[in-house]
């Protein structure tokens, strides 16, 4: 079945079903066909135990069937005498039973020879013919007292006798005489040590009438316990060794032997031939096979014939029993292509309930946890790419603040390195100062004036240093608390400035400040104490860099904002300076400047905190014209 | 050691100082010279021919301490002259800066009058 491993199951099932059918088929033909052979052999087989049975009772005298066969050897052997013609047994019937020629057995010899020696019972010779040729013949009778059971018949051959004159004829018709006499008598006793003599003939007739008129048996033989054939339809065979296996094999003791010649059409049958117990020979007979043939073929026929509508049948009936087992797995096997293609939604519609219907079953719950799976892992995958996105935009994102945080830590940092450096100039420029004077007045001897002038310069620098430790300390605390936003609530610019205006008026600078504050200013979002740091510093820068005249503050809204501007008419920066006029310890250093004193520090601090309020300062100046600072901040809202 | 007379340049634009490092060193034999800026030192390096220069590094306008010192030592006139910053420039990155200009010596403010007398005074002859 190794070709069938790669068909379908429908394919495997019809080939399992059809070959199951051909065998079965084949197995009934043979049986019945073996069934009808043995019968048929059967039969004949009892035929020819019957027939042996009769011929039993046949020979029906207890006699030796060997005897019978002796005479005819005898007969034959005689008849190679020189000049003799031929030899003849005959019964006292006329029948002959042994003769020089063979086929005259069993005739009758109705010779007047033959005749006078069986009814007078004495010798008789004399010339005859036989055969259409002239012989000198001698009759002897076969006597067993007075009975005369039988002739024995002499032939010479006369044709030298014939060729010779007429005196050697007398010589050998002497002889003839003479030799006749003694063969005759010397075969008469040899005979008389026989027993029945015709009984051979009657089994010869009988074999010759069986086989001429039956019509079923072809071929009979009698053999001896000695293998010599006794008696057999082809009669130049009688006398001969049956040197056959059948027979071979009934001497060694079997009951019946048994063989068919298909060519021959011959279906031989040897048994034993017993007198009693005694085993007298084989009986062989052939019977005519030609209708055990016929009937053979006519078996075989029907055997094909019924074989063929059973393979017909069992087509027809593959298929139906293939059919109902198939199509489930095949609508099966469909819908798990479908699935496999990707469409989770089909499912079996098989209801049986063998093995493919709980295959179905178990096909269809798989197909379900399969979906839901499938679902399950794809809102999960789409929640997982959400998430992956989500998180990949936080990331850059705060990628983006880290990378802003470090760009302001590194300008932070560097601010605060060049910070430093300019703090700690200008710190060690006044400690030089103080320092270095101080050491002097001490260590030197000075003039009174020295020393005054030396106290003072000390004194100055000591006011300078102890400013610029206030606006390094305003800065420091303005910047850290950026980190934590300044506080934010409603102020009044405009109140602001006039309490600083007053506190700077009150301090007798000698300065005129003019003052303009708009009507119904909104409050802005700041800080009062913080603003008015800013305004103080714009003041005192005001006052410090304008040796005279007025200064002018004025409050007013302009495009959403509150604007205060600080504007006095002192010695005004130049245009180079503007730019550089917010950074930290810049100052203008002029002719003018020189003994003003100053940290650079008022400006960037005041500038600090309007951008903390998210506000705007601005500077116009022009040189030896004044200064206006103004800045702004937004209108507050809640 | 009593040292020959000496003509020194000060270079600060802080004229206490400059007045302080007068003061300090008129005790000896000296011959003091006063630049409030770069360009004024150059031209006072140039024409005074001075032995020493105190030379303070931030003055304001175009021209600082470390260009007037690259420029005097880059003159074979005046590459002779003993150069002595003096500044408030404490660090060390602004010291090697100033030596490898061709500085002499480096002295870092505030200073002790006493001290500064005593590195005038040993600077070799």
């Amino acid at each position: 079945m190794l070709f069938l491993r790669d068909m379908g199951i429908r394919t495997k099932i019809i080939a399992s079903m059809f070959l199951l059918l051909v065998f079965v088929g084949l197995l009934s033909f043979w049986v019945t066909y073996m069934h009808e052979k043995k019968s048929l052999l059967t039969n004949m087989q009892n035929n020819a135990s019957i027939l042996n049975r009769a011929l039993i009772i046949s020979v029906t005298s207890r006699k030796s069937i060997a005897e019978k066969v002796n005479l005819q050897t005898l007969v034959e052997e005689l008849s190679l005498t020189e000049g003799v013609f031929g030899v003849w047994v005959i019964d006292n019937s006329s029948r002959v039973t042994s003769a020089t020629f063979r086929e005259q057995v069993g005739e009758v010899a109705s010779r007047p020879m033959v005749s006078e020696c069986l009814s007078n019972g004495y010798y008789v010779s004399g010339f005859d013919t036989r055969m259409g040729e002239q012989v000198y013949a001698a009759a002897f009778p076969l006597k067993k007292g007075d009975h005369i059971y039988g002739v024995l018949e002499v032939a010479f051959e006369l044709r030298e006798y014939l060729r010779a004159n007429d005196a050697d004829r007398v010589r050998l018709l002497a002889q003839m005489r003479r030799d006749s006499r003694i063969m005759s008598e010397s075969l008469s006793y040899s005979i008389k040590n026989m027993r029945d003599v015709n009984e051979l003939v009657h089994i010869q007739r009988l074999v010759d009438r069986l086989t001429r008129e039956s019509e079923i048996i072809s071929r009979i033989m009698i053999v001896d316990d000695n293998s010599r054939i006794v008696a057999a339809n082809e009669l130049n065979r009688v006398g001969m060794i049956a040197d056959d296996k059948g027979i071979r094999a009934i001497i060694n003791g079997a009951e019946v032997y048994t063989r068919l010649f298909p060519t021959e059409k011959i279906y031989m049958v040897d048994m034993p031939l017993r007198i009693g117990d005694e085993f007298q020979g084989v009986v062989s007979i052939g019977y005519d096979a030609n209708h055990y043939y016929t009937h053979l073929a006519e078996i075989f026929k029907f055997g094909l014939l019924i074989s063929a509508m059973g393979i017909l049948m069992g087509i027809v009936l593959s298929f139906q029993v293939a059919n109902p087992i198939i199509r489930p797995i095949q609508r099966l096997t469909d819908v798990t292509k479908k699935l496999a293609a990707g469409d989770l939604s089909e499912r079996a519609s098989v209801n049986s309930k063998d093995e493919v219907g709980t295959l179905a079953g178990a096909f269809n719950q798989m197909a379900f946890d399969l979906a839901r799976s499938k679902a399950e892992l794809d809102q999960y995958s789409k929640t997982l790419e959400e998430k992956v996105r989500q998180r990949t935009r936080e990331l850059e994102n705060s990628n983006q603040e880290l990378r802003a945080i470090q760009n302001e830590l590194m300008e932070a940092n560097m601010a605060k390195s060049e910070f430093l450096s300019i703090a700690s100039h200008e710190l060690r420029t006044p400690l030089t100062t103080l320092l270095g004077y101080s050491e002097l007045l001490l260590t030197r001897t000075l003039t009174e004036s020295q020393k005054k002038e030396f106290l003072g310069f000390i004194n100055e620098e000591s006011v300078r240093l102890s400013r610029i430790v206030d606006d390094l300390l305003d800065i420091s605390r303005i910047e850290s608390q950026k980190d934590y936003g300044f506080e934010k609530k409603p102020v009044q610019l405009g109140d602001i400035l006039l309490k600083n205006i007053r506190f700077f008026a009150g301090a007798e600078t000698g300065r005129r400040i003019l003052t303009e504050i708009g009507d119904h200013l909104p409050p802005v979002g700041a800080d009062d104490e913080k603003i008015g740091q800013v305004i103080k510093n714009l003041l005192d820068n005001a006052i410090k860099y304008s040796e005279k005249g007025e200064i002018a503050c004025r409050a007013f809204l302009n495009d959403g904002m509150v604007w205060v501007t600080v504007q006095d008419e002192g010695i005004g920066i130049s245009k180079q300076d503007i730019p550089r006029i917010f950074d930290k310890f810049f100052r203008v250093e002029r002719e003018e400047t020189k003994h003003i004193g100053g940290t650079g520090l008022g400006l960037p601090i005041a500038k600090y905190i309007v951008e903390s309020y998210h506000g705007r300062i601005e500077v116009e100046s022009e040189l030896l014209q004044g200064t206006k600072v103004s800045f702004g901040l937004p209108v507050f809202k809640e | 050691m009593r040292w020959m007379m000496k003509k020194i340049l000060i270079v600060d634009d802080e004229e206490k100082v400059r007045k302080l490092v007068e003061v300090t060193l008129s005790v000896g034999d000296v011959e003091i010279l006063h630049a409030s800026n770069g360009e004024e030192a150059l031209a006072k390096a140039r024409e005074g021919k001075p032995d020493i220069i105190l030379l303070d590094i931030m003055m304001s306008g175009p021209v600082d301490g470390y260009d007037v010192c690259r420029s005097l030592k880059q003159d074979a006139r005046t590459k002779g002259i003993y150069i002595i910053m003096l500044t408030a420039k404490g660090q060390q990155a602004d010291r090697e800066r100033g030596l490898a200009l061709g500085a002499d010596d480096y002295f870092v403010k505030p200073f002790s009058p006493m001290e500064l007398m005593d590195k005038i005074d040993n600077i070799p002859t």
